[in-house]
């Protein structure tokens, strides 16, 4: 079962555009091993961009992806202080969620939890706040 | 606020595109000079208060400020407006009453109900046309309504309507004053313990209600005080004498009003109350209690009426939400039926024509309970009460749609836009979350929901997968703001 680490978060402090941060978190996402195939799993990620808004609001955008090239379920959290063009929004948070197609469905119901924890108002209102990786962790992981 | 039909029109084209329209294509299309627009924009800002319902941008035209008038338009927190016309009309009557015969201004009185002028030219005609009988009568004056008659007349029709609804939950009502009830009922428990009495149901409530209009009619009205000298006869000061203690009260009470108010009320009220009073059969606390009635019975009957509606209507009634409120009716009935009172229905002949065929449902389920559990006549004015319940539920249940959330994945924007939806529309089921493969795959499980909310544009797709044009499918953002929630509210209510 997934569980988030420090190792999946993402703190940065120049200016960066979208192209820019989903490479950079393909790219940590590769390295871990939860994904094998960097080049089309962006292809996967944008593709998804295009056929939807994926701003959740608060500042926030959530890409996802549920592709081949997914060895195991995943999600990173990028915060960056210099806020970023997200199509027509401007986002400080991206959390991009990776998803294994055959996930059983009990990891799909464990994995969910995460994506609920955006739609909490105190968990966004903290993580909104929050400096520290190990904090970004604890607010998922509690 | 409400809107009259140009007013509702304008706001009709505004919603149809997110930006600023030229008043000249509005008047194109309302075939109204763009002098005639302007004006009416003007009026429908005055009357949205603080905040502009329509903004302007030099050289653009009008846009609809969609948050004012999702603000507008919802009832607190929710999108689901609870008045069914009758509570509506019932509302307004007591409203004139208690300020009789002071008028009111039109769009003051109607302020919280969001309807057009067809609405209240109607609602006051039906008012009327009940009022026919009772020497009342509405009257608009311009901008103003107002109703005139006599203050015999306005207490007897006041204590009819509003001991109507909610005769028990009349405490908790919201729109009774609070300090007003406290006020009252604590004259009242003062009263039975100085003479140790109890007053039992329904004379309590009868007297709170006597009570109570009384104080609004002084606060808010004007009450012609010489015209109800007439009622104060010789033979009377007999009963006041054998009954000095309760008639003692009674001044008391009044006095502790007038204080209240810091208005002198004239004497007939005492004369009024006393008469209240000794109606009311006071039960000596010491003599024996009153007759049981079997424990449970109440919840027995309730279940019945809930099931055999349930049958009759071909729907699975959600216990939980009838039964609070039909329980709290159907207690005091057994009560009423035990003890041979008969309560009088004001707005009975309006119910049997407002539901009819609900209202005979009723009726002969009445009959199998009069029956099954041995009580009484349920007569009819006890039927209108039952209509109105379950009326009220069914208008409530019938904005329940059933809804499925697709994205591509089927888990992604579209759980948080579950959370989401579900807060903004709790009438809304969310029957499943679903990627587009899966829904086409399982369509048959999917195909009798309202309609499908998707955060992905699904424009493509349907193109190839035709069984998808079947189902009317709303493009929202997963930010699932204002303007999605109008789109959303807007659908429904078309349908």
């Amino acid at each position: 079962m997934f569980k988030l680490n420090e190792d999946l978060v993402i703190l940065c402090d120049k200016p960066v555009n979208k192209e820019n941060v989903i490479k950079q978190i393909s790219l940590l996402l590769y390295e871990q091993g939860y994904i094998s195939n960097m080049e089309l799993f962006i292809e996967h990620v944008l593709e998804r961009e295009k056929a939807g808004s994926t701003y959740i609001g608060n500042n926030i955008a959530m890409p996802h992806c549920e592709s081949a090239s997914v060895e195991s379920n995943s999600f990173v959290i990028f915060k960056s202080n210099q806020p970023l063009s997200w199509n027509e929004h401007k986002v400080n948070i991206v959390a991009l969620f990776v998803l294994h197609p055959n996930s059983s469905s009990l990891e799909k119901q464990y994995y969910k939890k995460y994506i609920k924890a955006l739609g909490d108002e105190k968990i966004v209102k903290d993580l909104k706040k929050a400096n520290d990786k190990e904090k970004i962790v604890m607010l998922f992981e509690s | 606020m409400y809107l009259s039909e140009r007013e509702q029109s304008i706001i009709d084209i505004l919603l149809q595109e997110n930006a600023y329209i030229p008043a000249s294509k509005i008047a194109d299309v309302l075939s109204v000079s763009t002098k005639t627009v302007y004006r009416t924009i003007d009026k429908i800002n005055k009357d949205s208060g603080s905040q502009p319902l329509i903004d302007s941008k030099l050289g653009d035209g009008f846009k609809l400020n969609y948050e004012e008038y999702v603000r507008k338009k919802s009832n607190k927190d929710g999108f689901v407006k609870n008045f069914t016309p009758v509570e509506r009309r019932n509302q307004i009557l007591i409203d004139l009453l208690f300020r009789s015969p002071n008028p009111i201004k039109t769009t003051d009185i109607y302020n919280k109900y969001f309807v057009s002028e067809t609405v209240i030219y109607n609602d006051i005609t039906m008012l009327n046309e009940r009022l026919e009988n009772d020497n009342l009568n509405i009257l608009r004056r311009g901008k103003y309504i107002s109703i005139n008659g006599n203050e015999v007349d306005i207490r007897k029709v006041l204590i009819n309507t509003i001991n109507i609804f909610n005769l028990d939950n009349l405490l908790s009502k919201e729109s009774l004053n609070q300090s007003d009830t406290e006020f009252i009922i604590s004259n009242i428990n003062r009263m039975e313990s100085q003479l140790n009495v109890t007053i039992p149901y329904p004379y309590n409530i009868n007297i709170f209600s006597h009570l109570y209009i009384l104080i609004n009619r002084f606060r808010e009205g004007k009450v012609n005080v010489e015209k109800m000298i007439d009622e104060l006869n010789k033979p009377y000061r007999n009963l006041i004498q054998e009954n000095m203690e309760i008639f003692e009260w009674a001044k008391g009470i009044i006095r502790n009003i007038s204080d209240y108010l810091n208005i002198h009320l004239p004497e007939n009220e005492v004369w009024y109350l006393f008469q209240y009073l000794l109606s009311s059969r006071l039960l000596n606390n010491n003599s024996k209690g009153n007759i049981q009635i079997r424990r449970g019975i109440e919840r027995e009957i309730t279940e019945f009426y809930i099931k055999e509606a349930g049958k009759a209507l071909s729907k699975d009634f959600e216990k939980d939400i009838v039964w609070e409120e039909l329980i709290n009716h159907i207690r005091p009935m057994v009560n009423r039926m035990k003890n041979n009172i008969q309560i009088k229905n004001n707005l009975l002949e309006e119910i049997e024509i407002e539901y009819e065929e609900l209202f005979n449902i009723i009726k002969a389920i009445s009959k199998n309970a009069e029956n099954k559990f041995k009580l009484g006549k349920i007569n009819n004015d006890e039927n209108g009460y039952l209509t109105i319940y379950f009326a009220k539920y069914l208008e409530q249940m019938s904005d329940t749609k059933r809804i499925v959330i697709i994205c591509t994945s089927g888990i992604g924007t579209s759980e948080l836009l579950k959370v989401k939806v579900k807060k903004a529309f709790p009438t809304i089921e969310i029957v499943d979350v679903l990627s587009t493969t899966d829904f086409i795959d399982h369509y048959n499980t999917y195909n009798d929901v309202d309609f499908v909310l998707t955060t992905v544009n699904l424009e493509a797709l349907v193109k190839e997968v035709p069984i998808l044009k079947e189902v009317p499918i709303i493009l929202v953002s997963p930010v699932f703001g204002d303007r999605d929630k109008e789109i959303v509210s807007t659908f429904i209510k078309s349908k």
